[in-house]
């Protein structure tokens, strides 16, 4: 799974987002509501050709849902809704376009009664076709219940992210050394990790009985999130919203070499938003380096009258842009 | 809405030759850089000499909201090979239907782009740098001002000048410079003593002028105004 430009259209903020090139990693600013999230969004959707439990669930965590209309609900997803009526059923179409070729077109065909039940129709083509789904809903209230079945790994911008999700293909495992690492770039005294009980415990060099990690304060709770993320991601797509929560900025130049090395290393492509100066200085040093070059991209979201279109810097412009004090966010 | 603005000159000594003249000559400061440290750290790019300035000039297009943007830059050899070269990068930036020599009033506007403004130094005709608009300033009848060109015109003669010779202006300048009444003083500084340089030169007026028409100033404080001298 590997994006190298990105063509979203109609879908919330974006009419027409067009994205030519993307690298290994890729870094994402701009200010608020110019769509951030949104465009990880759109690319969790595409990852998971469209599936319902993922368009559920960004509906549910957005509140975007509406008990009284199941219309209304998924117009939430639509920049320009093409609502029609046909055969007596509601039609909402988006398309989804993404790189060079023709790779997916997913519409969500909403058939709404009264009764809650909604037939969500969905169908893809082009990138691993597969026949049309249909999918029963039984109302979206299931939808803070139910782990959607995401492809790509998403770490929302909270910091309250369920680790214990990824946790079980980790313990035991090398990746779980791998995760150990990562943790000692804050804290050097930790030597093993488990999730007992869903809490993160740690033991370092220091104690004999493993301790709470949430006695090491939140950076190492959000940088374990991280950590476990980057080691699952093989082959995969990898989306961090907000990196930089809770993260103290002296960390960041690390964890963006820890990211660079893993992506190249398991074939990861990375999609990261961050609203910090700091953050986006720690990157374009990393990127720069030699054996990085050509791996990475940074662009900002802007607002263009109504619409939004991406900015896009290449890696040594980045750096003389932050040399001179010159504003790239 | 604040307006988005950013002044992208040469060098450092450019940024304190202009802040210190427009806040001595009464503009303030520009709008949403009300003090001097914003004045010279924020709203100004230095672009590392004439080549560094170039290269930055699209990159300081795609900030965020920018609606006003100043660029100062040296003619060198020539004011109009300068233009040329401006007015290309600006082109390839999406500022089509330029014209082929500098605006009078240096001013470039395109709808729905951001307001540019040119100032090709000493006066956006003449060859020359910096300190050949800061010779302008010079006060007429000043007694200091041939004598150091008579001693860099005899380096020269003599051919012990290390600078090349398109430079001798440069050279006059920080030798006359040298020689006030506090010879430790910079350019800039100077300016703000108001005792150095005469600040009501015809070249003066005409800069501030283009200043004030590519940026907005905040209205002037009446309490920190300095009074003028003339």
């Amino acid at each position: 799974m590997r994006l190298d430009s990105l063509h979203i259209q109609n879908y919330k903020l974006f009419k027409d987002l067009e994205i030519p090139k993307l690298g290994q990693v890729n870094l994402i600013t701009g200010k608020n509501n110019t769509g951030k999230t949104i465009l990880l969004e759109a690319l969790r959707i595409w990852a998971s050709e469209g599936d319902a439990s993922v368009v559920n669930n960004i509906i549910w965590k957005r509140g975007d849902w509406d008990p009284g209309s199941a219309l209304r609900t998924f117009s939430s997803l639509f920049s320009e809704q093409r609502i029609s009526k046909l055969n007596g059923i509601t039609h909402i179409e988006y398309q989804y376009v993404s790189g060079e070729i023709f790779i997916n077109n997913i519409q969500l065909i909403v058939n709404e009664d009264n009764t809650k039940k909604i037939d969500f129709y969905v169908r893809t083509q082009g990138f691993r076709p597969k026949d049309d789904v249909l999918i029963n809903y039984w109302g979206l209230d299931r939808g803070d219940k139910e782990y959607p079945q995401d492809k790509a790994i998403f770490i929302p911008a909270s910091i309250d992210f369920d680790n214990k999700k990824l946790w079980s293909n980790i313990d035991l495992t090398d990746k779980k050394d791998r995760v150990i690492q990562i943790l000692q770039i804050i804290e050097p005294s930790i030597i093993d990790i488990g999730i007992i009980d869903n809490t993160a415990r740690v033991r370092t060099k220091n104690s004999k009985i493993p301790v709470s990690l949430k006695n090491f304060g939140e950076g190492l709770n959000r940088l374990l999130t991280i950590a476990m993320a980057l080691v699952s991601a093989k082959d995969n797509l990898l989306l961090i919203d907000e990196i930089d929560t809770g993260l103290h900025y002296s960390v960041l130049e690390k964890l963006w070499e820890i990211i660079f090395e893993f992506s190249g290393q398991l074939n990861t492509q990375v999609f990261v938003t961050t609203h910090s100066a700091d953050c986006v200085s720690a990157f374009s040093t990393i990127a720069n380096r030699e054996k990085w070059h050509g791996k990475s991209n940074y662009l900002r979201l802007s607002r263009k009258e109504d619409n939004i279109i991406a900015v896009e810097y290449d890696i040594e412009e980045l750096e003389m842009a932050l040399e001179s004090n010159i504003e790239t966010r | 809405m604040n307006p988005v603005q950013r002044l992208l000159v040469e060098g450092e000594t450019d940024i304190h030759v202009v802040a210190n003249l427009a806040i001595v000559k009464g503009l303030s400061n520009p709008k949403g850089y009300e003090t001097k440290k914003k004045f010279e750290q924020q709203f100004s790019i230095i672009g590392d000499g004439k080549y560094g300035l170039k290269e930055r000039i699209p990159t300081v297009l795609k900030t965020e909201g920018l609606t006003n943007f100043g660029i100062i830059l040296d003619a060198d050899a020539n004011a109009q090979s300068t233009w040329e070269s401006v007015k290309n990068i600006l082109q390839q930036a999406g500022y089509n239907g330029l014209p082929s020599t500098r605006p009078a009033n240096g001013i470039i506007e395109i709808t729905g782009k951001p307001k540019i403004g040119i100032w090709i130094m000493p006066d956006n005709q003449n060859q020359g740098y910096l300190e050949d608009f800061l010779k302008q300033l010079v006060p007429i009848g000043d007694l200091l001002l041939p004598k150091a060109n008579r001693i860099v015109q005899d380096l020269i003669d003599n051919e012990l000048n290390r600078f090349t010779v398109i430079k001798r202006t440069k050279a006059e300048m920080y030798t006359w410079l040298a020689w006030q009444e506090k010879p430790e003083l910079p350019f800039g500084t100077s300016i703000a003593t108001q005792q150095v340089f005469d600040l009501n030169a015809l070249l003066a007026d005409t800069f501030l002028t283009w200043l004030q028409t590519i940026f907005e100033f905040e209205p002037p404080n009446p309490v920190s105004q300095i009074p003028n001298h003339a």
